[in-house]
């Protein structure tokens, strides 16, 4: 035996730890992993414990499944041990709030907490797997990183954020021209002050649902219809989308006009909350929502929910479509409103995805269209211009039957240069 | 399942075969490679196993036939005709498949038949060759044609490579252990490394190659390069270190070759047991190079259609395969010598060249092959809705993969790492690299639109 570990340490190594994780896979299918989607015979117990790693449940929380809760013995040690350690990362984020981190990101870091905890938003998990595992897949090239999963968000997270840099540069390059077509003449305000005054009226708004009518002036209830617009219209507009809008920012020719916080993968529930602006200042990444409190735009384009058709229900997406839409109100009184249909994929995937289908896409598309009100908030479609006689995605202009090929961006700018509103 | 990275291969049918494997005696051990072979293709071809099974049997009959030769009068003759008989079944069953993929699509083709029905060739032209040190069994041949690490996708091993006809097997822990790392290593080369660097071949192909930069143009076709070597060396590593456990020798397939001096060397050290089954069933015995330029010339064009249609039955194949030809007849008649003298010119011309060769070979399509090739060298301008700062992005998102990528393709870096495989470092390193690999797998599998982010 002594011979075999001698000559075998790798073998062993994996062996046991292999015998390990596949326990702690079994063990935890009845309490942490129960909810997880699991057949025996397609996959090994241990992928449980790996699935449950990627998603932020640690292995040891198995463990109170088999009478290692806080109040026994053996466990009793775990816990204190678990707690010391987690008082030291409370012990941390004080700091960072010294150092002047504003109300907004005090809820990203709960997020974080969450994570360590576990309790993982849905949304959180799903499409960014990927991510956090080439992110680790990283530090294992480099032979230094540690499997350490709790760290992982933070890692993708700067990845993602490197990726969306380019978007917040060009966002920049236009920053100068700010406000061409602004109509609001106080011009700039402190950022919060004005957020203060604005949020009232942002209440009375929401209060009033979407029958704001009560409330507002005679003039305000004139309804408009669309008119082309030349290209400058987007001088003062700013884009808020997934991948499909960063397709639109790198090849839709007007980045350097319009201010895009676009990511792939963002969802309505990250939309306000991603940090995919930059400070014009002090050039320190700030989230939409800063940023929305910081410049005064024109138009605000919308387009969301593709990546959300795998979580929750229509109505759950268009509470929370309603909360952004209504806090864009409130930051921006004077912008006119965009809301984008989401984008249709192809027939072949349309046939062949139940998730990522039309059916669904059109589901939420109609709900997102009950927005308009045709005053401040407006609805388009760009499926109109961008799919065949069917209504599907038109195959010829795209590879993975959702994006569309970069020189096919050019119809949907003109789609929305068709589609200007002017009051 | 038939596929060494996924979950059910690692942590199901591979440790139940080892431990059965083992627990047979060393008597039956090659019946339990053989039974637990023809397990692992039924799995992944239920209805094909049965062919397979006929294509050993029959290709056993054959070979028997044709050493049975030795003991007639017209040996010569007979052995000729036999094995005539003999290729005409193999070369005809790989044709008639390989036809009906081209037309059918290529669903239709059975599992690995080119890697096993190469074995059987060569199995059958070595017998005719006399070069077997005895009459082989049907077990030993058997388990030569079906052993599952070398089933799906080679390496192509000869049968006196496999030492079928020693006396005895030698089995150990350290071989145990050695193959052991070179599977995990294989596993990490392709999880780690070639799986997300497709992820960028993939994202080029999504914009579309007629509005993709010139530099972006040249990343793509240098991470495919990166991509297609990882996957398939990777590939190998696993099939090999497989090999190494059960207690059969190491087949080398790939020896660093984007190391190499010039073209001509880079194939010799690409899917080694490819090319050289090539030279010692084709080229050779149509008079290799003996028989003045002319005669070569014919040689190496004939080896490089074969091999550009054994990759695929579209034309961009062929165009693959005469590419390669006229890069090495270029070698052989002028540039080979400047090589020789300054190898740092040689070295640049293959990581120059070798790339649009696999532009060549990744993009089936002829026109959209012209437009990349079109951005890649962009004399005649073209390019719609191009984007300068693309390159930018993909740099920002792919670096550290390209990065990892050019060190594992530095010979002294594995050679390194091989050499202390022992040292407790490594050993650590090894376990790290397979868990981390066996995670990005489960992320993946968990989550079938890893691909798809919107």
């Amino acid at each position: 035996m002594k011979d075999f570990i001698k000559k075998c340490p790798v073998f062993l190594t994996l062996a046991v730890s292999g015998a390990l994780f596949s326990l702690i896979g079994i063990i935890g299918s009845f309490s942490v992993y129960k909810e997880y989607e699991f057949h025996v015979a397609r996959r090994p117990y241990l992928a449980l414990m790996i699935e449950g790693v990627s998603k932020g449940t640690m292995p040891w929380e198995a463990a109170d499944a088999i009478g290692m809760g806080e109040n026994e013995f053996p466990g009793s040690l775990l816990y204190e041990w678990r707690n010391g350690s987690r008082g030291q990362a409370i012990g941390v984020s004080p700091d960072g709030e010294a150092a002047g981190i504003p109300a907004e990101s005090d809820a990203g870091d709960g997020s974080m907490v969450d994570l360590e905890n576990g309790k993982v938003p849905e949304i959180g998990n799903g499409l960014d797997n990927q991510e956090a595992c080439s992110s680790s897949g990283q530090g294992g090239q480099g032979g230094a990183g540690g499997q350490e999963p709790v760290g992982d968000p933070d890692v993708s997270g700067g990845r993602k954020s490197a990726g969306s840099q380019e978007l917040s540069e060009g966002a920049d390059t236009s920053g100068g021209q700010e406000s061409a077509g602004s109509q609001d003449a106080s011009g700039k305000q402190e950022p919060e002050g004005n957020s203060g005054s604005r949020s009232t009226a942002g209440g009375q708004r929401e209060a009033g649902g979407q029958d704001t009518a009560g409330v507002q002036t005679a003039e305000d209830n004139r309804t408009y219809s669309f008119q082309t617009v030349t290209e400058d219209y987007f001088d003062d507009a700013v884009f808020i989308g997934d991948s499909r809008t960063v397709g639109l920012f790198e090849y839709g020719g007007i980045e350097e006009r319009a201010d895009f916080y676009a990511k792939i993968s963002l969802t309505i529930y990250d939309a306000l909350t991603e940090e995919l602006a930059k400070d014009k200042e002090t050039g320190k990444k700030i989230t939409v929502e800063e940023a929305l409190m910081q410049k005064e735009y024109g138009k605000v384009y919308l387009m969301l929910g593709i990546n959300e058709l795998g979580t929750g229900t229509t109505d759950t997406f268009m509470e929370e479509y309603e909360k952004v839409v209504a806090r864009i109100r409130e930051l921006q009184p004077n912008a006119i409103i965009y809301v984008q249909g989401i984008m249709k994929v192809t027939g072949k995937k349309d046939g062949e995805d139940d998730i990522f289908n039309n059916t669904n896409i059109e589901d939420k598309n109609r709900a997102i269209a009950k927005l308009a009100d045709n005053r401040d908030v407006f609805y388009i479609d760009v499926n109109e211009v961008v799919c065949d006689g069917e209504g599907n995605l038109n195959a010829e202009y795209t590879i993975d039957e959702v994006h569309l090929k970069a020189k096919y961006y050019e119809i949907w700018k003109q789609f929305l240069l068709e589609h200007g509103i002017v009051r | 399942m038939v596929i060494f990275s996924s979950l059910e291969f690692i942590f199901r049918f591979f440790p139940a075969f080892l431990a059965v494997y083992y627990i047979t005696p060393k008597k039956y051990r090659e019946w339990a490679l053989l039974l637990g072979s023809i397990v692992f293709y039924a799995m992944g071809e239920p209805y094909y196993v049965l062919l397979l099974l006929v294509a050993v049997w029959l290709n056993y009959f054959f070979a028997k036939k044709i050493y049975s030769c030795r003991d007639t009068r017209r040996g010569r003759k007979c052995r000729k005709d036999r094995v005539v008989a003999a290729l005409v079944m193999d070369i005809g069953l790989l044709a008639a498949f390989k036809l009906l993929g081209a037309f059918l699509g290529s669903a239709i083709l059975p599992l690995g038949l080119s890697f096993f029905l190469f074995k059987m060739i060569s199995f059958q032209i070595d017998t005719y060759r006399g070069e077997m040190v005895q009459k082989p069994g049907f077990r030993q041949t058997a388990v030569y044609f079906v052993m599952f690490p070398q089933l799906v996708s080679g390496p192509i091993m000869r049968f006196h490579e496999g030492g079928f006809q020693e006396e005895e097997r030698e089995y150990s822990w350290e071989k145990l252990e050695e193959g052991l790392q070179y599977f995990v290593a294989g596993l990490g080369t392709k999880v780690l490394l070639a799986d997300r660097l497709a992820i960028l071949w993939k994202d080029i192909h999504m914009i579309g190659y007629e509005s993709i930069s010139t530099p972006l143009a040249w990343l793509g076709a240098a991470g495919y390069s990166m991509e297609l070597y990882f996957d398939f060396w990777g590939y190998s590593l696993m099939a090999s270190g497989i090999c190494v456990m059960l207690g059969y020798p190491f087949i080398e397939n790939f020896r660093h070759p984007y190391a190499s001096r010039s073209v001509s060397e880079f194939w010799r050290r690409w899917h080694m047991t490819l090319g050289s089954f090539f030279r010692d069933y084709v080229y050779i015995p149509l008079g290799g190079s003996r028989e003045g330029m002319a005669v070569t010339m014919r040689n190496l064009l004939a080896v490089w259609l074969l091999t550009g249609l054994w990759h695929g039955g579209s034309l961009n194949f062929i165009l693959w395969g005469l590419s390669l030809f006229a890069l090495i007849a270029i070698e052989k008649l002028a540039l080979g010598k400047l090589f020789g003298k300054f190898p740092f010119v040689g070295r640049f011309f293959v990581l120059l060249v070798i790339p649009v060769t696999w532009v060549i070979f990744a993009v089936t399509d002829l026109r959209e092959l012209g437009m990349y090739l079109g951005r890649m060298f962009p004399f005649a301008g073209g390019g719609i809705a191009v984007n300068p700062r693309d390159i930018i992005k993909y740099l920002g998102m792919y670096w550290y993969y390209l990065l990892a990528g050019v060190i594992w393709c530095i010979p002294a870096v594995s050679q390194f790492l091989k050499k202390h495989r022992r040292n407790p470092a490594v050993v650590l390193l090894t376990v790290l690299v397979f868990w981390l690999s066996v995670y990005c797998v489960v992320s993946m599998e968990n989550n079938p639109f890893a691909y798809l982010k919107f």
